[in-house]
Order: C-alpha cells, then sequence, then structure tokens
C-alpha cells in the first residue's frame, strides 16, 4: 500500500512524474495494491518509494527509484538502493538497477521489485535483469 | 561505531561520503597521540557498527570515544569538512562529486566504473562496490579540467601534497588512461601523484608513466593465498593472475626506489599466517605494505562476511612494523600523507617492539625525513613532464 497518497504533495508529485513517463503508472499501481508499506517521497527525482516495512533496522533504508536514464532515450530504470543513516548524509548505497523499456514490463516483474524491496533487498531475492554498474548518473 | 545523538557532524564532520570508497566509507576521525596523529575512517553506516562497543559522544565543543565495556573515554578529533567541497568547477561539477579527501590526501577515482562489474555475470572483487557507487554518488567520468580544478582547491584549501588516482579494470588501456591526469596534475597544479591501477604486463609504460610524473604505484592484490584470491576476485583472476600484480610491483619498486610503491591488501579474509606472508613479499622487493581491515559494506557481495577480530588484527599490524624495519623500508618520510583508510605502516610505529633495532630504525627514519624535505619540495612543484603527452599511445 501506498501511505499518503491522498497528501497533497504526493498527489502533485505523482500527477507531475507520470505526466513525464506515463509508463510509471503501472509501477504505482503494483505499489498501490501491495501488502507492505511504502511511502513517496515528494522532494526526491523520479519516483522514489521507501520501504516502511520495519522488519528489521535496515529495511526500513530501502528504496526504489524510478527515472528515465537519458531524456532521448524511451528506456526506463528502477533503481534499487539503501540510504544512509547518517544526517546529512546523501550517500546511496547501491544494490543495482533495472533497466526496462516501457510496453515490455510484466505485473510479475514489478512484482519481484516490490518483493525484494520488502526484503530488506535481501541478495536471495534479487530481480533478473539486474544490472549492477551504469554509465549514467543517478538523480538525487 | 555508534553514534550518540550528541554528535553533530552536519556542522562538525567531513560529509561521510562513499565518492571513490569500494571497500570502505565511514566517517574520518583523528587519534591523537605522541607520536603520530592517526588518521582512520570509521565504519558507522553497516549493520555491524550497530553493535559497536564504541560510541562518538561530542562533549562541550570536543569529541569523545566512549568504550561501553570498560567505560574508559578517548578524545578525538573530527577533521572538519572543506569548503571546497561544495564549491562548483567552472564547468559546474560539485567538487566533492570528483574527488574527496581521504585522510590529508586527495583521492580521485578517474574513469568510469570498472568493468569486471559489467560482464556478465560480472567478475567485480567480492568485497567491493566501486562498480554501483560510480554514477550514483559520484561522477561516471571525470573531465580533466575539473580533475585538475579540485587538485588546485584541494592543495590550496587544504594543503594536499599527495593526490592519488586510481580505477578499476579498463581491459589493457588502464595506464593510457591515467597518463593524462597525471601529467595534467604535474604540469597544471603541482603535487606528488600516485596511481593505483590494474598491473600490466607491459612494463616499459611504468617507465612512461613515471616520466609523465608518477611519484609512486600501488597494486592491489588484496589476497596472497592464491585460492582466496581466485575465489574472492574473479575478474583479478581471470584477466591479469596474481603473477603480474608481483611482476609490477617487483618492477617498479626497482625504478622507483625503496619505499616509493605500495602493495595493498586486505587483513581478516584470508588465514592470518598469509597476510603475514604477503607482507614480507611486499617489504622483501623494498615496497610498503597498505593493510586494509576487511569491512563487509553495505551492498557489497561479501555483505554478510564476519568482520576480522581485533585479536586477530593487532599482530598483523605488529608484523608491518617489524618487517618494514627488517627490511630498511622508509616510512612516514613523504611530507603531509595521511590515509585514512589503510593502516599506514608509521601508524605502526605504536606497535613496535622496544630494543637496539627499533632504536635504530627510527633513528634513521628521522634522518630520511631531514634529508627528504628539499626532495619532496621539488617533487611537489609544478613542473614539466619528461614525456609528451599521449606517450603513452605513441609506443604502442
Amino acid at each position: 500500500m501506498l501511505t499518503g497518497a491522498a497528501d497533497a504533495e504526493c498527489r502533485a508529485k505523482l500527477d507531475r512524474e507520470l505526466s513525464l513517463n506515463p509508463a510509471f503508472a503501472s509501477v504505482v499501481r503494483a505499489v498501490s495494491d501491495a501488502a507492505e508499506p511504502f511511502s513517496l517521497d515528494p522532494v526526491a527525482g523520479g519516483l522514489e518509494f521507501a520501504s516502511l516495512h520495519v522488519a528489521t533496522s535496515s529495511t526500513s533504508r530501502c528504496r526504489m527509484k524510478l527515472f528515465r536514464p537519458r531524456e532521448e532515450k524511451e528506456r526506463l530504470c528502477a533503481f534499487f538502493f539503501k540510504k544512509s543513516n547518517i544526517a546529512g548524509s546523501r550517500d546511496r548505497f547501491s544494490y543495482g538497477a533495472v533497466e526496462f523499456l516501457p510496453d515490455r514490463l510484466g505485473p510479475d516483474e514489478i512484482r519481484s521489485w516490490i518483493a525484494w524491496l520488502a526484503s530488506g533487498l535481501h541478495p536471495g531475492h534479487r530481480p533478473a535483469n539486474l544490472k549492477r554498474a551504469f554509465l549514467y548518473t543517478i538523480p538525487e | 561505531m555508534r553514534l550518540d545523538p550528541t554528535c553533530d557532524l552536519v556542522d562538525d564532520a567531513r560529509q561521510v561520503s562513499r565518492t571513490r570508497a569500494g571497500l570502505g566509507s565511514g566517517l574520518e576521525i583523528v587519534i591523537p597521540g605522541p607520536l603520530k596523529d592517526i588518521w582512520t575512517n570509521v565504519p558507522v553506516e553497516e549493520d555491524f557498527a550497530a553493535r559497536s562497543p564504541y560510541l562518538l559522544v561530542k562533549d562541550g565543543s570536543g569529541y569523545e570515544i566512549r568504550d561501553g565495556r570498560s567505560g574508559a573515554g578517548y578524545s578525538v578529533r573530527i577533521p572538519p569538512e572543506p569548503r571546497w567541497y561544495a564549491a562548483r568547477t567552472s564547468r559546474g561539477t560539485e567538487m566533492r562529486r570528483v574527488g574527496v579527501l581521504q585522510g590529508t590526501y586527495l583521492g580521485i577515482y578517474i574513469s568510469n566504473a570498472c568493468l569486471y562489474w559489467y560482464s556478465s555475470p560480472p567478475q567485480n572483487c567480492a568485497f567491493c562496490t566501486t562498480g554501483s557507487n560510480v554514477g550514483v554518488n559520484e561522477m561516471a567520468s571525470k573531465h580533466l579540467d575539473d580533475v585538475v580544478e579540485v587538485c588546485r582547491a584541494a592543495k590550496e584549501e587544504s594543503g594536499v601534497t599527495f593526490v592519488h588516482f586510481n580505477s578499476g579494470y579498463q581491459a589493457g588501456r588502464d595506464l593510457e588512461q591515467a597518463a593524462p591526469y597525471v601529467q595534467a596534475v604535474k604540469e597544471r597544479v603541482g603535487a606528488l601523484v600516485g596511481v593505483q591501477l590494474m598491473p600490466t604486463p607491459e612494463l616499459w609504460k611504468y617507465d612512461q608513466l613515471i616520466d609523465l610524473g608518477a611519484d609512486h604505484f600501488s597494486f592491489c592484490y588484496e589476497f596472497h593465498n592464491p585460492e582466496y584470491f581466485a575465489r574472492y576476485l574473479p575478474g583479478k583472476q581471470k584477466t591479469v593472475g596474481q603473477e603480474t600484480f608481483f611482476r609490477a610491483l617487483e618492477y617498479t619498486a626497482k625504478l622507483l626506489g625503496k619505499g616509493a610503491v605500495s602493495g595493498e591488501i586486505i587483513a581478516g579474509v584470508e588465514p592470518v599466517e598469509d597476510t603475514l606472508r604477503a607482507i614480507d613479499y611486499i617489504t622483501s622487493v623494498g615496497a610498503f605494505p597498505t593493510v586494509c581491515v576487511f569491512r563487509p559494506v553495505i551492498g557489497a557481495d561479501m555483505e554478510s562476511h564476519p568482520v576480522p577480530r581485533y585479536e586477530d588484527m593487532r599482530p598483523v599490524f605488529e608484523h608491518v612494523y617489524e618487517a618494514c624495519k627488517r627490511n630498511g623500508i622508509p616510512i612516514g618520510v613523504a611530507p603531509n600523507i595521511e590515509v585514512s583508510l589503510i593502516c599506514q605502516p608509521d601508524d605502526t610505529r605504536y606497535l613496535a617492539h622496544p630494543g637496539p633495532t627499533t632504536w635504530i630504525y627510527e633513528t634513521q627514519l628521522k634522518l630520511m625525513r631531514r634529508v627528504a624535505r628539499p626532495i619532496f619540495r621539488r617533487k611537489i612543484a609544478r613542473r614539466t613532464a619528461r614525456a609528451g603527452p599521449g606517450a603513452l599511445e605513441r609506443v604502442c
């Protein structure tokens, strides 16, 4: 479930990002339908979902960011990372990213991302096609 | 180490930054001491840090580390963040995303992520997170002019004397990629320049890089035990091999003289006896050992690997001092180079066994520091490279 989805800030962020990248709508729907709780960061670049599942100390640091790596390209990206727990730090601990073409993204794939996020990015639940390194800069 | 809520690291400390941190990133602290201050980078982000007996507390305007087991407190210094971190280069790049201070030297990861991360399946070193760091926390590629400006700012504002370039595997073009950066820093900034690249069997390339301005080489072969090397460093095993590291280390140590080249290893994964053998080997060829204590970094393949025990690590660092002494390796001679991510050989002076051989070695070191001062002053000054631009390419 997506907590705070009705908040004006969250709504505005969703509207803005979905108008730029309508293909993210299926991911937003899947996050909203999930049993585990997630929140949306209204300030971060792209669409950044935080896991609110507090099974372990580090699970709540897990995030998924949806963005378009290159403006001129159709390919989109779901980037998985843990947030720093140090006040003031902008560090992100990368666990990799899945690049996808909008018309080839299936619901099972999206569900595997959400399950991985909720598991605390457990190495045993890595999604297929996960890339560990990138040649582009990931927005903050 | 855990952080007490009294800590005000946003205002007091260098931002904990993963720029150029493959093996570790954490909080930079300075432990003052009578022989020398020790700069170290303390893990604070990882889950194991939350179980540490050490707690950093702000007490008035100073900081102290408290040991929860004994109640003892140790005063430490937290180096402040340099102003240039937040500045931008003429091209608009935030300087902290180009390079960072790791101790008192400037570290810059020069090229796009290590190619081992792009293989399928990936062949990255299991302890490392470099590949997942570039583009996430630092610039995916470093423009030469950005690098020069950051080096200049670090020299002018932070008194940096040493710039260290490193890179992951670049498919045999490792030295060629580093060459323009080495030359530019030497000619346009003026500093001691170190490079840490994948080794090449084409040893003549090292002569060229020295002509361009390289003062130091370090070779990260990580594990002395060949089985551990193969298991945890699949890319290095497949494309380079441990022997290439040894040949390059030996060749450059001969070229640059005692104490100018280092062999970098990780302690706490392979058996301690192998680490001691590594230290003996490195010092026997005239190089100095730089020993990293293994840190299971968040996001690394070895994230869940156990952290080493203090009792196992102490003899390693005692051995570093004894091996350097036995082989007459000059340690702590270069000016203002304090390294936080590894334990420097001269940090191990605190573990020296007292006696006449230690006294003699320490006296020699004192003399070397005095004699070397004008030599380093010349090396730090700006100068024209002996080789021209593209020297490595032309010979190819």
